[in-house]
């Protein structure tokens, strides 16, 4: 363990120099520059339309779950950034795919599934003391138009069970802090810890926090990985529960 | 990160990372959950030299409810007052002065379930009936089982006691050969449970089991042979044991092996029941051990259908369902007395046809 520890820290040290990696900027209020764009294979496609307006979608889920968001930068006053993002999605067709007899039904075919119209808003708070760190305070609410399915039929499963809270409630409220930085040339970090509250559902809160990590293998490709904690209350009581995070992200401009 | 599908991300990346990522799988043998009753009942002293033992597959505090695996319904899931009620009437059922088992082999008890509102039905009858005790072993834990909205599982089998129970053991049945590796991972993972208790002087050992129902290989009969293995070698060993439980095996002395009255599943995931070339398959144990229900009274009872001794059907009474096969069975190498198969048949009260779809047998044991 600590031969990989120590090997990891070499790599890392190894890296450093003038010319710092660039945080990741999902969690924050910096958006990105008009023109530049970057997409992962599960985090979303984003794309700068203006130097203060980002447009991002989870493109391969529009299929069953379409989805935009907007983020908008508001101020940008010395250190200190100030954004919104509203997130647009439809969720009926994907929760009625799932609805169904046999494999990949996680809720009984019997459900009924709403139309339903999600709305996510979030207000990130930015400080940026550095350009090898962002400090982002955020508060968000998820409010889910018609969303009202029988709470008998949650997801109790953790992450699933707070993602879909909205559409039996229809609101999910959450707030949190991120810490983006660099740790050298092609090192990059990004922690979380967030608090979940859902009204209306039998198990009501999570708290979940991750730690990831950013490699630039080059100029514009990075693997991400990691690891999210979230420990929440559900129908059946309370869970812990790890996840891996993996990705690999491309930007270009 | 508000951003509504990060978990695709997260779940995905673990399932590929994680060799158990629905936490579903046990090992060879295991120690067994244990239990306590919140209200403690004392038991007869000094211990009585007879000891009472019941075996009942409650089907998960379902009463009758018409599910979607009976094919005589759709419904997944129960409300917390369905599973509730359901479980208040086993418990009065056990608690009746004539029935008052002092040693219950429960199977499809659920602990953590979605299907039956997380109602944790061993601590309920613990804590409902004069039983003091429990040991648990799952028969399907699942994080999540990702088909048909079943979700959340944890059922199993358990030992309930007056007494205490002592090295409660989980052993593993083979699995499913046929199936799919990802259809087998979620699948019901089949044991059988052992404890011991010592109500007296000496240890009585005790052992619980729920075979496959689906199978269309030969994993029925091979866990019917490890089940016959375990039990022999405590004879071997100069114990006693009593053991018993669901074996979804007809006896194979009827005439009837297939073409029940209450199979009218379509879909294939639960074919009809045919025992045809089965007719050996409790062959040994009947012959290494005393049953509850001889052969010789299970023919005998043949000769008057319905069948006194039938402990199963899927239908219900309100359809003119009835007890059209025997599946469970107790078994020892004590003698056994008093057996009672527990239908409203030949003037007996008991009537526990909406309770479950499967009958109660109890038996007394003179170690």
């Amino acid at each position: 363990m600590m031969k990989i520890l120590s090997t990891f820290i070499l790599i890392i040290v190894s890296g450093t120099s003038l010319h710092a990696a660039e945080p990741l900027t999902m969690g924050t209020a910096i958006t990105l520059e008009e023109g530049h764009s970057e997409i992962g294979v599960f985090t979303p496609y984003r794309h700068g339309l203006s130097d203060d307006m980002e447009i991002s979608t989870h493109y391969w889920a529009n299929l069953l779950f379409p989805n935009v968001a907007l983020k908008k930068r508001w101020i940008s006053n010395g250190a200190w950034t100030i954004a919104s993002e509203h997130a647009f999605s439809y969720p009926t067709l994907m929760m009625d795919a799932v609805s169904k007899d046999g494999i990949l039904g996680l809720l009984p075919s019997s459900v009924s599934i709403p139309q339903m119209l999600t709305i996510n808003n979030t207000a990130y708070f930015s400080y940026r003391p550095s350009e090898d760190l962002i400090v982002t305070p955020h508060i968000g609410v998820e409010l889910t138009l018609g969303g009202n399915i029988d709470t008998l039929y949650t997801i109790d499963y953790p992450l699933l069970y707070q993602e879909t809270a909205s559409y039996y409630t229809g609101q999910a409220w959450n707030i949190g802090v991120d810490v983006d930085g660099s740790l050298s040339q092609n090192w990059a970090y990004s922690a979380d810890l967030e608090y979940d509250y859902l009204p209306g559902l039998t198990g009501d809160y999570s708290l979940s926090s991750k730690l990831m990590f950013t490699y630039r293998w080059r100029k514009n490709k990075r693997t991400l990985f990691g690891i999210k904690a979230i420990k929440g209350s559900y129908p059946f009581g309370m869970d812990n529960r790890n996840f891996i995070l993996m990705d690999v992200i491309w930007n270009w401009q | 990160m508000p951003i509504p599908l990060r978990f695709i991300l997260i779940i995905v990346s673990s399932l590929l990372a994680s060799c158990d990522p629905m936490n579903a799988d046990f090992p060879a043998q295991q120690a067994a959950v244990t239990y306590t009753a919140n209200t403690y009942t004392s038991p007869p002293i000094p211990a009585p030299t007879s000891i009472k033992v019941m075996t009942w597959n409650i089907k998960f505090g379902g009463g009758r409810i018409d599910f979607f695996h009976d094919c005589y319904g759709d419904r997944i899931l129960m409300q917390r007052s369905e599973v509730i009620s359901n479980m208040a009437k086993l418990a009065t059922y056990i608690n009746d002065a004539a029935v008052q088992p002092d040693i219950i082999f429960l199977q499809e008890a659920d602990i953590l379930s979605k299907h039956s509102a997380y109602v944790d039905q061993v601590q309920y009858l613990l804590d409902n009936t004069e039983m003091n005790y429990a040991v648990y072993a799952s028969q399907w834990r699942v994080d999540l089982v990702p088909s048909d909205g079943i979700g959340k599982s944890d059922s199993g089998n358990a030992i309930l006691s007056r007494w205490p129970l002592s090295n409660g053991v989980r052993h593993a049945l083979p699995l499913i050969g046929t199936m799919p590796a990802y259809e087998r991972y979620f699948y019901l993972r089949r044991n059988y449970l052992t404890a011991e208790v010592t109500p007296g002087a000496n240890p009585l050992y005790l052992l619980n089991t729920h075979t496959t129902a689906y199978a269309e290989d030969d994993t029925r009969k091979r866990q019917l042979d490890q089940i016959l293995a375990a039990a022999t070698a405590h004879v071997d060993a100069g114990n006693t044991i009593v053991f018993g439980g669901d074996l979804n095996t007809i006896p194979g002395i009827e005439a009837q092996r297939t073409g029940f009255n209450d199979q009218i599943c379509t879909d294939i995931r639960f074919p009809p029941s045919d025992y045809t070339g089965e007719e050996n398959w409790m062959g040994g144990f009947y012959a290494a051990f005393n049953p509850a229900v001889t052969p010789a009274e299970y023919a005998t009872a043949a000769t008057t259908p319905p069948n006194i001794h039938h402990t199963h059907t899927v239908d219900n009474a309100a359809r003119g369902g009835f007890w059209n096969r025997k599946l469970d069975y107790l078994f020892s190498n004590a003698v056994l007395s008093g057996t009672e198969t527990h239908q409203i048949q030949g003037g007996k009260v008991w009537d526990p046809m909406a309770l479950s779809d499967h009958a109660p047998i109890t038996t007394t044991v003179t170690p």
